[in-house]
């Protein structure tokens, strides 16, 4: 089956209303016009009561709203865009649940650093506080997963807070911004301005030179340094400084889960993934290492292990945009808080003397690289995802879900770019893939966009099928159906005595069937020789397509450092 | 170890709430606040704070309150804490007691 064309849409209703005559322009009304003025093209959202005003105001208005079906989905779909152009993505529900259907999209941005502006209905201003029908405080349940929040009270402020809500949720460390919109506040005449120049947080600070020749310093004595590399750098849009510094030091370097894509792929000294599922090439360097220079990451227990144990003879310098996160974690002998291009430029390796150490790390790297020859007929997961980013070349965007899929997109996937790869990392939040997938693919229809999804994981948004059919997304659906929750099996198995505990899948519907249920394109995959024609069909499909794909349910992830162990003991298979 | 943390925070609706739940949230009880009125503004904000364990650190939870978007100053009692180095002017600039952990965001 086809998907429906976003034009053959029915759309007559808006039409017509948009043929009615002006009416008083509203707070809602400002709402639109400053969202129009700052330059957003398209929100993700789902109406309801309090938020109603808005949504007549959208009528007539160049906004193109993204009807999902569930407002998780609005709130994973706008982080999807946000982490592709930088820019906040756009949210927006009602009061009560809808705001609570909001948070775990929140919070996903939160953990990860993304921009985003939510926009939440409200109960009017004289019921706030009085249990009123779908009256929740969004604003105090959300503070401890946004950067800011607001509620606005007076409609003639509404363009200037918005404006400054997006200066706040894209300056410096970018992260959520919510703000709360009583209905009186949204039906009170307003008479929309554009939005004054918001006031901008002050910009990222450069080292001096001192700490600079002091990081110079210890790394000209250093033998065996190693780069570690986060997710701040990309934030911090220090990508090719990164990239220029590993080609001018020849150090060797490995990612986190956030940090992969940021090293150039094809380096020969980039060293892959480290942490509870990296290789053990990254592990070994990081154990052994006496320089570590943490470079936008921040020493997460998934990337480090047994903290104390972790790098136990290496000296740190720790380069972050985020002064909080210097020492917090790990106490640095030198804390570098600023742009990171410019710290990163800023340290010279004149002396630098490590062809011994490299030569050792790159060799283990090749002794150490993954083999994709498993016996059997059956799909190998690893195999089938690193050949389908292999031949989707440099525009593969893979959208991932949460589970063992998502480990083995990490480990054997290829990425061009750090925003190539979009995956709930810090939150780790099941059901992020599809709607990731959707709003990626609408923000670059021209990529190969795939979402990667297990059969646990896509029933917690496949209400999100509908979204792709009704806007025809071009967006590959890759889902591997081991019928069970892989990675929760896993350590059941290792560290929980075999006691496999509500982990079952047995009774999952046929995938392919639902797809078509939706209108959607699908297939079943049930062998190894079947997988280059199903990448062939995934990567050359023009709307939203769904390969279901059977695997062993007794494939694991491989090496698995286990929970409370180092790094430098990792289980392998 | 007990820390005073004094902090400078724009009259703002939420500022309050936001402030003691990181601080909580961080790893902090607080035993002691005191918050006065507000003035042109702003008001300012002293607390008496416990560690929950050993590991945290007055330093970071001074810069992760300096994130807030409603604060203005955040000062620290603790003058023998380590300090990192783009903070470290800040500091020697600071009056005697009260040592400024954090600049300004804005």
């Amino acid at each position: 089956m086809t998907a429906l064309p976003a034009t053959e849409i029915d759309d007559t209703a808006t039409t017509a209303a948009a043929e009615r005559p002006a009416r008083r322009q509203t707070g809602a009304h400002a709402v639109v016009r400053t969202l129009e003025a700052l330059g957003v093209t398209r929100v993700f959202g789902y109406p309801g009561g309090a938020i109603m005003p808005v949504y007549d105001a959208l009528t007539g208005s160049s906004l193109q709203h993204i009807l999902v079906r569930h407002e998780q989905a609005a709130a994973f779909a706008a982080d999807a865009q946000a982490r592709l152009t930088g820019k906040a993505g756009v949210c927006l529900a009602t009061s009560g649940p809808g705001a609570t259907n909001l948070l775990t999209g929140i919070a996903n941005a939160y953990l990860d650093s993304v921009p985003m502006i939510i926009l939440t209905g409200q109960v009017p201003s004289g019921l706030m506080g009085t249990d009123a029908f779908q009256e929740v405080d969004v604003f105090g349940m959300s503070m401890p997963v946004v950067k800011h929040s607001i509620i606005i009270r007076d409609p003639m402020r509404i363009p200037e807070m918005i404006a400054e809500a997006f200066a706040i949720a894209e300056g410096g460390r970018p992260g959520p911004v919510l703000i709360d919109l009583p209905k009186d506040v949204l039906q009170a005449e307003a008479y929309p301005t554009l939005p004054p120049e918001p006031r901008l947080e002050a910009g990222p600070s450069h080292p001096s030179e001192s700490d600079l020749a002091a990081a110079t310093a210890l790394l000209a004595r250093s033998r065996r340094p190693v780069l570690y590399i986060g997710g701040g750098v990309t934030l911090g849009g220090a990508v090719d400084a990164v990239r220029d510094f590993m080609t001018r030091t020849g150090i060797p370097s490995v990612a986190t889960l956030k940090g992969l894509g940021c090293a150039h792929p094809d380096s020969e000294t980039y060293l892959g993934m480290l942490g509870m599922h990296g290789g053990r090439a990254a592990n070994v360097a990081v154990d052994e290492s006496d320089l570590l220079i943490c470079c936008g990451a921040r020493f997460d227990d998934r990337a480090t292990g047994r903290l104390d144990s972790f790098a136990p003879g290496a000296r740190i310098i720790h380069i972050d945009g985020d002064a909080a996160e210097i020492d917090k974690l790990r106490r640095a002998e030198i804390g570098l808080a600023g742009d990171i291009s410019a710290i990163l430029a800023g340290i010279t390796n004149d002396w630098l003397d490590i062809a011994e150490w490299r030569d050792l790390c790159v060799e283990r790297k090749h002794r150490h690289a993954f083999r994709y020859d498993a016996p059997g007929s059956g799909v190998f997961a690893p195999a089938m995802l690193k050949q389908l980013s292999e031949v989707a070349g440099d525009d593969f965007i893979a959208a991932c879900d949460v589970g063992q899929h998502q480990m083995w997109v990490a480990q054997h996937c290829r990425f061009s770019r750090p925003e190539h790869h979009l995956t709930s990392a810090g939150l780790g939040a099941m059901g992020y893939g599809l709607p990731a997938g959707i709003g990626a693919a609408m923000t670059r229809p021209d990529a190969k966009v795939v979402t990667i999804t297990g059969d646990g994981s896509i029933m917690m948004n496949i209400q999100e099928l509908a979204t792709a059919r009704r806007y025809g997304v071009p967006i590959r659906i890759l889902l591997l159906d081991n019928a069970s929750l892989g990675l929760v099996r896993q350590w059941q198995e290792y560290f929980f005595d075999e006691n496999f505990s509500e982990i079952d899948l047995y009774d999952n519907p046929d995938f392919a069937e639902v797809a078509h249920a939706f209108g959607i394109e699908a297939f079943t995959v049930h062998s190894r020789e079947e997988v280059p024609a199903a990448i062939d069909r995934l990567l050359n499909a023009r709307g939203p397509i769904l390969a279901h794909v059977l695997i062993d349910p007794r494939e694991n992830v491989w090496p698995l450092v286990p929970p409370g162990a180092s790094n430098a003991d990792m289980m392998e298979d | 170890m007990r820390t005073s943390l004094r902090i400078e925070l724009a009259d703002a609706e939420g500022a309050l709430m936001r402030l003691i739940g990181l601080v909580e949230r961080r790893g902090f009880t607080i035993a002691t606040l005191d918050k006065a009125a507000a003035s042109n503004g702003q008001s300012t904000v002293t607390m008496m704070l416990d560690a929950r364990d050993a590991a945290r650190n007055m330093d970071v939870l001074a810069r992760q309150v300096a994130r807030l978007l409603d604060v203005r100053g955040v000062f620290t009692s603790d003058t023998h804490a380590r300090i990192a180095p783009e903070i470290a002017a800040e500091a020697a600039a600071g009056p005697d007691r009260w040592r400024q952990a954090c600049p300004p965001r804005r």
